[in-house]
């Protein structure tokens, strides 16, 4: 029973009611001390198991901890292995790999989408997208809440979409670290991770351009912020990147003030010559922060970076935002990819 | 009462420490038959008030969900993309294509004001088999600088393209020496978008050496419309110095030489660098699905497709 389960929600459910009902059961026994003792377990009881049944729902809504052993902050290369959710018969499959981190010092599994032309193209080499998930949430949050592997398949066979390889590496190898895909000053090496362990060891396991023109990016909320840091940031690794709704700073303190320079995209794109990437920034009109920090990269930008804007009508900065931008999003980062060689 | 707004927090809110305090004003009042059923429920209830209050407060810090329609999961709702603009040359290229269906439609180009051009003859165009088949599709473009090649030799290369790899436009340039990098960069691209169904950008360029300098120059001005450049070298010893300095960091570029046994001139490694170029480029696609709900769609009036191409 995963903590992101059905089961394990309603179990947590159940608990809170079982609690509520002996807190009131047993209020009235015993005496004195005794009395006062099975009060306050049976308080703490109530209140713990309603906090723990809530944070389960949450999570079933997030794919935040996938594993009880992530929950204990222990790696989360196991997490990732959990069995994520399969392809259609007729479309692309999951396949899982670890990417082991001779660069970054991170060994963690990484899922990866294949589309159904891999195994009609055995000698073919694709293009590679890395999908990046927002904070709190995993991998899973891409395969279950947001069914990449359902659109990728029908976007490709709607022929919007080249047959791409879909990468969702985790961004921290504790589940509950945000990293914002950054190089941590005394902390984990997730950028490292994942522009140089990621891409070295989808090269080796799987048959992927490995050239620039054959690599993007994508990423929602926090993953999106990721999406376009990384692009600026290794313009050399990524020719494209999609943002749906992510800010334009990291929001949290790396160690090393790079989070108001180096990691500020607006800060990169006022004091840096701008790359010759391709960006794609998308948020709901009602999403504040992520709409104005869009708006301001948007003004910011001087060739030869190239940004498209995309804004969903409404929407917050939810889950259904992000499943309904991933399709067009997807498309528009095949549009700038290199084709399937060989 | 929108699930950010202020007053359905300070509701719920209050509601929470109402159920809070009738909880336990009321938690001795009920016969012991009752208070089974009164006491957890009144917990939970004010568990629960506790709780969305906690998650109202979130949700109107971080503008998680700003309405309720934002709870629901976004309407399912599909859209076929419709068939992209058609180039001015569309038509014509249709009724070529019925002759010879599976032959890629090589034709010299006049484009509007073409005769302007810094160029030693019209440009060549030739346009993949499957063209008139799929409308929906716009093409990469692989821009041929100047290559001292026939017109038999340009038709060959393009068909050696098309049986090894996907479909790709083809434009044999025959700039002269002495043209500017605006007529790569804007003249040509921009006549060549009206009359085909052509992308953007992610296009290549593929110049002999002794023309990298201006080609150097039109990746330099243009790097996301040509992001790949391929030199043609007529010898095989290596040159130090064929490929223009300075280049973007971004950009991908190779240099075909002329193999050791069989040095000869730069169009005979043409068909090597055209299939190099064409992989660099991304596939024919048909356009970016539309967002759901999509955008409102304003209806434009197509160009004649009827209108015999300029020069034809």
């Amino acid at each position: 029973m995963a903590p992101d389960s059905l089961a394990a929600a309603l179990t947590a459910t159940a608990g809170a009611v079982l609690a509520a009902v002996l807190l009131s059961a047993t209020w009235d026994h015993g005496a004195g001390t005794r009395r006062a003792a099975l009060r306050t377990v049976t308080t703490a009881l109530c209140l713990a198991t309603a906090l723990a049944a809530a944070g389960i729902w949450i999570n079933r809504q997030v794919d935040t901890v996938t594993t009880w052993s992530a929950l204990l902050g222990r790696d989360t290369s196991t997490a990732a292995t959990a069995d994520p959710a399969p392809a259609g018969a007729t479309g692309g499959r999951i396949v899982t790999f670890t990417a082991t981190g001779t660069a970054s010092g991170l060994t963690l599994a990484v899922h990866a989408y294949l589309p159904a032309a891999y195994d009609r193209q055995p000698t073919a080499r694709f293009p590679v997208i890395e999908a990046l998930h927002g904070y709190p949430g995993s991998p899973a949050s891409w395969l279950n809440r947001l069914a990449a592997a359902h659109h990728l398949d029908q976007e490709i066979v709607a022929g919007r979409m080249a047959p791409t390889v879909v990468l969702f590496p985790p961004q921290t190898p504790h589940a509950l670290l945000d990293t914002e895909c950054t190089n941590l000053a005394h902390g984990p090496q997730a950028e490292t991770f994942l522009t140089v362990d990621v891409p070295t060891a989808a090269e080796t396991h799987l048959r992927v351009r490995t050239d620039r023109a054959g690599w993007g990016l994508i990423g929602y909320s926090a993953g999106g912020y990721c999406a376009a840091n990384l692009a600026l940031r290794h313009p050399e690794r990524y020719a494209t990147a999609a943002s749906l709704s992510g800010y334009a700073d990291p929001g949290i303190t790396i160690g090393d003030g790079t989070e108001h320079t180096l990691n500020d995209d607006a800060w990169r794109l006022r004091h840096l010559p701008n790359p010759a990437v391709a960006l794609y920034l998308s948020a709901g009109r009602a999403d504040r922060k992520a709409h104005r920090d869009a708006d301001t990269l948007t003004h910011l930008a001087r060739p030869p970076l190239c940004v498209t804007t995309v804004y969903v009508d409404g929407g917050g900065h939810s889950m259904s935002v992000w499943e309904a931008a991933e399709d067009p999003a997807f498309d528009w980062l095949s549009g700038w990819l290199g084709r399937p060689v060989g | 009462m929108p699930p950010t707004g202020l007053p359905l927090l300070i509701l719920v809110g209050v509601t929470a420490t109402g159920a809070a305090a009738v909880t336990v004003r009321t938690w001795r009042r009920h016969r012991l038959r009752w208070q089974v059923l009164t006491r957890p429920a009144a917990v939970l209830l004010t568990e629960a008030l506790v709780l969305l209050t906690v998650g109202l407060a979130a949700n109107r810090a971080e503008g998680f969900y700003p309405t309720w329609a934002d709870l629901l999961p976004a309407h399912a709702t599909r859209h076929d993309t419709g068939p992209a603009r058609p180039g001015h040359l569309d038509h014509w290229i249709t009724a070529q294509a019925r002759r010879a269906p599976t032959t890629p439609v090589a034709f010299p180009w006049h484009p509007p004001r073409g005769n302007r051009w810094p160029v030693t003859a019209a440009p060549t165009v030739v346009v993949p088999a499957d063209y008139p088949l799929h409308p929906t599709w716009r093409y990469p473009v692989v821009t041929v600088l100047a290559d001292h090649a026939t017109p038999a030799q340009e038709a060959a290369a393009a068909r050696t393209v098309e049986d090894r790899t996907a479909a790709t436009i083809v434009v044999f340039a025959h700039l002269r020496a002495t043209a500017t990098v605006d007529t790569l960069t804007e003249t040509l691209p921009d006549s060549l978008a009206r009359d085909l169904r052509v992308t953007t950008h992610s296009w290549a360029l593929i110049a002999p050496a002794d023309v990298a300098g201006l080609a150097g120059a039109v990746v330099r001005a243009a790097p996301t419309r040509y992001p790949a450049l391929a030199l043609l070298e007529d010898t095989p010893e290596p040159a130090a110095d064929v490929v223009p300095a300075d280049l973007p960091t971004t950009e991908t570029v190779t240099v075909v030489r002329a193999p050791q046994r069989h040095p000869g001139p730069a169009a005979d490694q043409l068909p090597t660098a055209l299939l190099w170029a064409c992989q660099q480029t991304p596939p024919p696609l048909s356009a970016p699905a539309p967002l759901i709900p999509p955008p409102p769609q304003h209806r434009h009036t197509h160009p004649s497709r009827t209108a015999p191409p300029t020069g034809h």
